[in-house]
C-alpha cells in the first residue's frame, strides 16, 4: 500500500521499491507512451465509429418517427373530417321533407365506410394509450350509425321522435359536455398525442446530432495533440497515416455535419411548413363541417337555434382564423378557399336572419342550396368550393411533408454506415502511424 | 476574454452545423371562441303562497265587449302592435305529435295547438292570418323565459305548447282561459305488466319526464307521497323520453295524456295506461303585462267554443286517439283582476 498524507510513513522494503521504479519506467519511457497513445487513438476512433453511427442512426430513426406520427396525424384528421362531413349530410338530409337525395345518401355512406376503415388502419399503429381512445371512437361510430338510421326511419314515417334521434346522433359526433364521450374528442385526444410525439421526435432528432461531433472533435484534438507530441519527440514533420486519419476525420465531420444539418433542416421545414399547413387545413375543414352541421340543427330547431348558433360560431372562428393567414403553399387555392368560405359565411348570416324572422322555409331552401341568397350565392355550392380547395391544400401539404421527411431519412442511413467505417479506418491509420514511430524508436 | 468569446462562437458554430438546436414545433389543436355573451343570472322561480294556491288557477281575464275585427283593433293595444309588425311570433313544440310537431313530409308544423294559434292569427290579421305566423320551436323549459323576454328581445308573443295553467306560473306569465283539459298518465312498454304509476313506483322503476314540465315537478316534489320510490330521469323534450324508453334507459314516461298519445302513435310497442292522476288545464301563455292581449285571446277562444271551431279542431286531431267522439271544450273561468 502506498503511503498517504494522513498515514504515518513507513520505509519501503527493497522489493517494493524496485517494483515502484519499474512501474514508473514503464509509463514514462517513450515506447510506453507511444503504446499508450496508440491504444488511446484506437479506443477514441472506435468510440467515434460506434457513438457517431449511433447518433446518426438515432437522428434517422427520430425523423422516421416524425414521419410515422405525421401520417398517423393526417389519417386521424381524415377520419375526423369524414365523421363531421357525414354528420353534416345526415343533419341536412333531415331537412329535406323526407325526400332523401340519393347522391347525399351515397356520400354519407362513403364517409362512414371511410371513417370505419380509417379507424382500423390507425389502430394498427397506435400506442396502448391511444388505442383506448380509438376503441371508444369505434364503439361510438357504431352507435352513431344506429341512431342516424333510427332518425331516418322515423323521419320517413313522419314521426317527430326522429329529431330526438338526430340530436342524439349529433351529440355522439361532438358535444360540449366534457363528461360525455364523443367521437371528435376521442380523435382529437389521439391527434394531440401524435403532435406531442412529432415534437418529441423532432427534438430528439436535433439532440442526436451531438454524438458524432463531440466524439469526433475529441478524437480530432487528440490526433492533433498526439501528432504535435510525436513531432517534438521524433523531429519528423509528417506522420503520413495519422495525417490521412486527420483528413478523413475532418472530412467526415464536415460532410457528416452538413448532411445531418440538411436532414434535420428538411425535417424542420417539413414539420414547420408543410405538415403545419396540412394540420391547419384539416382542422379548418373539420371545423367548417361542424359549423355546417350546426347550421342544419339551428333549422331543425326552427327559430330557436341559439345554442347551435353558438356552436356554429365556434367552428366559424377556427375557420376564419386559419384562413386569415396563408394556408399552404398554393396562394391560388388558399385565396379560393377564403373567398368561397366568405360567401358561405355571408349566406349563413342570411339563413339565420331568414329563420329568426319567420321565413323558415326560405332559410332551409337557402341552406340546402335550392334557393340563392339575395346576393345570388348558392350556399351549398360556396361551401363545397371551400371544402374542395381546403381538401386539396391538406392533401398536397400532407404529401409534401411525407416526401420531405422521407428524403431526410435516406441520406442518414448511408451516413451512418460511412461514419462507422470511417471510425474503423481512422483507428487503423492511427495504429499504423503510432506503430511506425514505435518501430523507428526500437 | 476574447479567447473565450472565440471559443464560444466556435462551439456554437459546430453545434449549429450539426443541427443540434431546434425550435420548430407543431402547434396544438386550434380551439374556437364563441362571441362573448352576458351571463344570465338565474334565481329560483317564485312560488305561490298557500292562500294563492287555494284560488282557482284557471281564472283568467274576461274579454271586454265584442271581439274587435282586424281593422278595428284598439289603437295602442298589443294586438294593433302585432298587426302593424306584420307577424305573430309564437312559441310551439316541434315534436309533440298531435299538438305541435313538424310533419316531415311537408316540413310544416301542425297539431291542435298550432290550429289554436292560427285562429288567434286570423283574429289579428284576417283570413290570411296563418301566413303571418312566425314559429319558434322551443323546449318545455324555454316556454316561460321566451314569454318573459318578449318578442323584441328574441322571445315570443304567445306560447301554445301543451302548457298547464298553475299558480306558480301565473307569478311569471299570464294565461288565457283553459282551452283543453288534460291529465297525467303513464306510457309503458307493451306487456311490461305496469298498469299505473303506482305499479311503477312499487317496482322502483325509472320514469322519464321532460325538464321544465309540471310532470317532472310532480315527481320531484312528491307532495302526495305516491312517487317516492321512482327513479326520475329528466330529458330536454318529451320525444327524448320515448327514445330513452326505446333504448332501455327508462321503464316508462309520465306526461299528459295528450302528449303520451302522440308518443304511443309513434311506437306501437308502447301503450298509455292507468287513470289520469292529475288535472292539467292547458292555457295559451302570454306575457304577464299584456293583459289586453290575454282578454283578446280569451275572446277568440270563447268564439271558438261557441261557433264549433274548437270541436272541429278536436275532431281533426284527437278523435280516435284520445276519445271516440268529439267532446265539449272546457268552460272558461274568469274573474282575475288586471
Amino acid at each position: 500500500m502506498l503511503p498517504t498524507a494522513t498515514t504515518t510513513t513507513q520505509p519501503l522494503s527493497p522489493r517494493s521499491r524496485m517494483q515502484l521504479i519499474t512501474r514508473r519506467l514503464v509509463v514514462t519511457s517513450t515506447p510506453a507512451r507511444l503504446s499508450l497513445l496508440r491504444a488511446g487513438f484506437i479506443v477514441l476512433a472506435l468510440v467515434v465509429a460506434v457513438a457517431g453511427a449511433f447518433g446518426v442512426n438515432r437522428r434517422a430513426n427520430a425523423i422516421n418517427e416524425v414521419r410515422t406520427a405525421s401520417r398517423q396525424l393526417l389519417a386521424l384528421q381524415d377520419i375526423q373530417v369524414r365523421m363531421v362531413h357525414a354528420d353534416a349530410i345526415a343533419s341536412s338530409s333531415y331537412l329535406r321533407s323526407g325526400q332523401e337525395d340519393p347522391a347525399q345518401r351515397t356520400a354519407y355512406l362513403g364517409e362512414i365506410a371511410g371513417a370505419g376503415d380509417g379507424l382500423v388502419a390507425v389502430s394498427g399503429a397506435a400506442s396502448a394509450a391511444d388505442l383506448d381512445q380509438l376503441s371508444s371512437a369505434s364503439q361510438l361510430l357504431g352507435s352513431y350509425v344506429g341512431l342516424v338510421e333510427q332518425a331516418r326511419a322515423n323521419n320517413r314515417q313522419g314521426f317527430p321522435v326522429g329529431a330526438a334521434y338526430q340530436r342524439q346522433a349529433n351529440g355522439i359526433v361532438s358535444n360540449a359536455d366534457p363528461d360525455t364521450p364523443d367521437i371528435v374528442s376521442s380523435l382529437r385526444a389521439v391527434e394531440e398525442s401524435q403532435r406531442a410525439q412529432i415534437n418529441h421526435s423532432l427534438a430528439s432528432a436535433h439532440r442526436a446530432g451531438i454524438w458524432l461531433h463531440v466524439t469526433g472533435w475529441l478524437l480530432f484534438i487528440a490526433l492533433v495533440v498526439g501528432s504535435w507530441w510525436m513531432w517534438r519527440t521524433f523531429r519528423r514533420v509528417v506522420n503520413i497515416p495519422i495525417a490521412i486519419a486527420l483528413l478523413v476525420l475532418f472530412l467526415l465531420l464536415l460532410i457528416g455535419g452538413i448532411a445531418q444539418a440538411r436532414a434535420v433542416s428538411n425535417a424542420d421545414d417539413a414539420v414547420g411548413t408543410q405538415l403545419t399547413g396540412a394540420d391547419r387545413a384539416a382542422q379548418a375543414r373539420a371545423a367548417a363541417f361542424e359549423a355546417r352541421s350546426q347550421e342544419a340543427l339551428t333549422l331543425i330547431n326552427r327559430g330557436n337555434g341559439t345554442a347551435n348558433e353558438v356552436n356554429w360560431q365556434l367552428g366559424n372562428d377556427v375557420v376564419t382564423r386559419e384562413l386569415s393567414t396563408a394556408l399552404g403553399s398554393d396562394d391560388g387555392l388558399a385565396s379560393g378557399a377564403a373567398s368561397a368560405y366568405a360567401s358561405y359565411a355571408q349566406a349563413h348570416l342570411e339563413i339565420r336572419k331568414l329563420d329568426n324572422t319567420g321565413n323558415w322555409d326560405q332559410a332551409v331552401a337557402v341552406s340546402l342550396g335550392t334557393q340563392l341568397t339575395s346576393a345570388g350565392v348558392r350556399s351549398a355550392g360556396a361551401f363545397d368550393g371551400f371544402d374542395q380547395a381546403v381538401g386539396r391544400i391538406a392533401t398536397a401539404e400532407g404529401s409534401a411533408a411525407s416526401a420531405r421527411l422521407s428524403s431526410a431519412v435516406h441520406p442518414l442511413k448511408s451516413l451512418r454506415n460511412i461514419v462507422f467505417l470511417s471510425g474503423l479506418v481512422i483507428a487503423v491509420l492511427a495504429a499504423l502511424g503510432c506503430g511506425q514511430r514505435l518501430r523507428e524508436y526500437r | 476574454m476574447n479567447g473565450r468569446r472565440t471559443a464560444a462562437a466556435v462551439a456554437s458554430a459546430v453545434v449549429l452545423v450539426a443541427g443540434c438546436s431546434g425550435s420548430v414545433r407543431l402547434a396544438g389543436a386550434i380551439v374556437g371562441e364563441a362571441p362573448t355573451t352576458t351571463a344570465v343570472v338565474t334565481s329560483a322561480p317564485p312560488v305561490c303562497t298557500a292562500q294563492q294556491k287555494a284560488q282557482d288557477a284557471t281564472r283568467s281575464y274576461e274579454p271586454q265587449g265584442a271581439l274587435p275585427s282586424p281593422d278595428n283593433l284598439p289603437a295602442g293595444s298589443t294586438m294593433a302592435a302585432i298587426r302593424d309588425r306584420g307577424k305573430l311570433i309564437v312559441g310551439v313544440s316541434g315534436d309533440t305529435l298531435l299538438f305541435g310537431a313538424r310533419n316531415s313530409l311537408t316540413n310544416q308544423i301542425e297539431g291542435f295547438d298550432i290550429d289554436m294559434l292560427k285562429e288567434v292569427a286570423k283574429a289579428i290579421f284576417g283570413p290570411d292570418g296563418e301566413s303571418h305566423i312566425t314559429y319558434k320551436v322551443i323546449t318545455y323549459a324555454d316556454r316561460l323565459p321566451n314569454l318573459e323576454a318578449g318578442p323584441d328581445n328574441g322571445g315570443v308573443d304567445i306560447v301554445a305548447h301543451t302548457m298547464t295553467i298553475n299558480c306558480d306560473r301565473w307569478l311569471r306569465i299570464a294565461f288565457s282561459s283553459e282551452y283543453f283539459d288534460a291529465g297525467q298518465r303513464v306510457l309503458v312498454k307493451n306487456g311490461s305488466g305496469f298498469k299505473s304509476i303506482g305499479d311503477l313506483n312499487a317496482a322502483k322503476a325509472t320514469v322519464c319526464a321532460p325538464e321544465g314540465s309540471t310532470n317532472i315537478d310532480l315527481l320531484r316534489k312528491n307532495e302526495s307521497g305516491k312517487f317516492g320510490d321512482l327513479v326520475v330521469l329528466a330529458k330536454p323534450d318529451v320525444t327524448d323520453c320515448l327514445v330513452a324508453m326505446q333504448q332501455g334507459q327508462a321503464d316508462g314516461a309520465t306526461g299528459d295524456d295528450t302528449v303520451l298519445a302522440g308518443l304511443a302513435a309513434q311506437d306501437p310497442n308502447t301503450e298509455v295506461v292507468g287513470e289520469k292522476f292529475t288535472s292539467e288545464p292547458y292555457g295559451l301563455g302570454i306575457a304577464k303585462d299584456r293583459i289586453d292581449f290575454v282578454r283578446f285571446v280569451n275572446g277568440v277562444i270563447e268564439a271558438m267554443r261557441t261557433d264549433g271551431r274548437w270541436k272541429s279542431i278536436y275532431a281533426k286531431w284527437l278523435v280516435g286517439v284520445l276519445s271516440d267522439a268529439v267532446i265539449d271544450p272546457p268552460p272558461a273561468v274568469y274573474g282575475r283582476d288586471g
